[in-house]
């Protein structure tokens, strides 16, 4: 009986220790996530909730009234500059994405296979164009598309040309600009996937039968599409939201979403109508976002 | 070597000129004598340089952008090895929604990022931009890196040398500073690095940040190349080249030490 009883009391005992140790974790951890949810919540999730409040704000006399009102929304969507600036956004995120994956998937696809004995100097090689700021690469584009740049010089010394092209402020040079800026974007996540296909099972492809191409397009391709979709949505992404390189390389009539926010922000002050295209864009990204997780479960699912 | 391979290989190194051009270019024509950047190169010269040293806008540039950029390597570094911690660590319900909003500033565009901070600060905070705001905003997008970074070292770190430590008799705030700090410690340098790299080259949240008279080193050499392009631009960039290529020679020592 009294030692029954004994071992009961150890047993609360014990469980009122974990239960100890438990509340301890979770302080620690309510310790450990509350700077970064203060910070995300003061300066990220309040200010975008304001911007989406000013959004449905009315604007008149340069002054913002409180209002609730679509106009702005409307103003977006069927005025016509405004929606020639929309819709050449996305258009740039298509052929930039697409210049990226066709560029980018050979060198991914040669990177992941070399038997290079120094592949970490190749892949240096990727990082440092990634990580050199955006503004001196862009300008330094500026310089080398001019009338008398480098590119220019080349091609007629070779004699492809024989008057300079005029690249600069035209759909070519930003083009150009936004495929250099984000093409390790695209290749990093390829090489990352191609690198875990076992490359065994092209040759065993071949071995069946299949010739070096369809091998490719049916064993290598196939497996590598986690990477092809992860390095075109964060491609896609990234170049509707882009800035400087237009601003630089494109001027007024290749202006893209982000220098038309800034516009309406900076130069008309007409922040209900810069909230209002600053949500539409928002809401391109997440609609994008939401898509390709979808299409991952998917794959998931297909995969078994 | 067959023909394919030789096609894939001529590829590649397009890949590559086409990447360095620009950089190449700007290292190229900081030595080049000709006024308007132009080809044929000019004669070799080092006035350029000079005339950028003597600059002292740029040297200001200079000042704030190492200002700014420290302090929000700092914050975003305290704050994301935190978070790190707490994410690897534990299994809590809204974990995942959480990790993705911590992760959520790296896919969002700059440009909301800007504006919105910006509203934000003229209501609440009664600023209309400078230091404070710059360095709240690179936090900001820095700390995912961070998360990112210390997360996957922590990952790979074995418990039971903490569990050591305390059967051997150190508290938590020992085991952590002896133990969990040294070994993460790594990650926490890389992480780092590259919130002050992502701080540093940052133009677009600084620019819509700054207010009238802050100048950072991109927000100057965007001024600077907006119309007209002075040699000594060239040269100031290189300079800034050299730097960021330091730190990434640096930050992949540090990730991939012999293997």
């Amino acid at each position: 009986m009294m030692i029954d009883r004994a071992e009961n009391l150890a047993v609360k005992s014990d469980s009122k220790l974990k239960g100890l140790a438990r509340f301890r974790e979770r302080i620690k951890l309510f310790l450990e996530l509350t700077p970064g949810l203060f910070w995300l919540f003061f300066f990220f999730i309040i200010p975008t909730l304001l911007i989406l409040r000013y959004s449905f704000n009315q604007y008149s006399g340069g002054m913002m009234i409180k209002a609730f009102t679509l106009d702005h929304y409307i103003r977006a969507i069927t005025g016509h500059i405004y929606l020639k600036v929309l819709l050449k956004s996305l258009w740039y995120g298509v052929m930039v994405t697409s210049s990226c994956l066709i560029i980018g998937y050979p060198c991914a696809y040669f990177l992941a296979r070399t038997k290079f004995r120094r592949k970490e100097i190749l892949f240096l090689g990727l990082i440092i164009p990634f990580w050199t700021s955006i503004v001196i690469r862009t300008y330094a584009w500026k310089v080398l598309l001019g009338t008398n740049g480098m590119v220019n010089y080349f091609l007629t010394q070779i004699g492809i040309i024989e008057d300079p092209i005029r690249f600069l402020y035209s759909e070519k040079a930003v083009f150009i600009g936004l495929t250099h800026v984000f093409l390790p974007f695209m290749i990093l996540p390829l090489y990352a996937t191609i690198e875990k296909i076992n490359p065994f099972l092209e040759e065993a492809a071949q071995d069946l039968g299949a010739n070096r191409l369809k091998s490719f397009l049916f064993v290598t391709l196939p497996l590598s599409f986690p990477g092809i979709s992860t390095g075109c949505i964060l491609v896609y992404i990234l170049t509707i939201g882009s800035y400087i390189t237009p601003d630089l390389l494109g001027g007024p009539t290749e202006m893209m979403i982000s220098n038309l926010i800034q516009r309406e922000y900076y130069a008309a002050f007409n922040w209900p109508f810069g909230s209002a295209l600053g949500i539409l864009l928002l809401i391109i990204i997440l609609v994008l976002l939401l898509f390709y997780n979808k299409i991952f479960k998917l794959e998931k699912i297909a995969g078994g | 070597m067959s023909v394919r391979e030789i096609i894939l290989k001529i590829w590649v190194a397009l890949v590559y000129i086409f990447l360095f051009a620009p950089i190449v270019m700007v290292i190229i024509m900081s030595f080049s004598s000709s006024k308007y950047s132009t080809f044929p190169l000019g004669e070799f010269t080092l006035k350029w340089y000079k005339s950028a040293v003597e600059d002292q806008n740029l040297f200001t540039a200079v000042k704030n952008s190492i200002f700014i950029s420290l302090t929000a390597t700092a914050g975003a570094t305290c704050i994301g090895t935190l978070a790190a911690m707490g994410f690897v660590r534990n299994r809590f319900r809204a974990k995942e929604i959480l990790n993705t909003l911590f992760l959520s500033p790296m896919i969002i565009p700059e440009i909301i990022i800007g504006i919105a901070l910006l509203s934000f600060a003229t209501i609440f905070l009664k600023m209309q931009g400078g230091f404070l705001l710059i360095v709240i905003g690179h936090t900001l997008i820095g700390l995912p890196f961070v998360l990112t970074v210390v997360s996957s070292r922590l990952h790979g770190f074995d418990r039971s040398l903490e569990e050591a430590a305390m059967d051997l008799g150190a508290n938590e705030m020992i085991t952590f500073r002896r133990i969990t700090l040294p070994l993460i410690m790594p990650g926490i340098v890389a992480g780092a690095l590259l919130a002050f790299t992502i701080s540093f080259d940052n133009f677009l949240i600084t620019y819509l940040l700054a207010g009238p008279k802050l100048m950072t080193i991109p927000v100057e050499i965007y001024s600077m190349v907006r119309f007209e392009i002075n040699p000594k631009i060239h040269a100031f960039s290189s300079f800034i080249i050299m730097i960021s290529v330091t730190l990434i020679i640096i930050h992949q020592k540090i990730v991939k030490p012999k293997e």
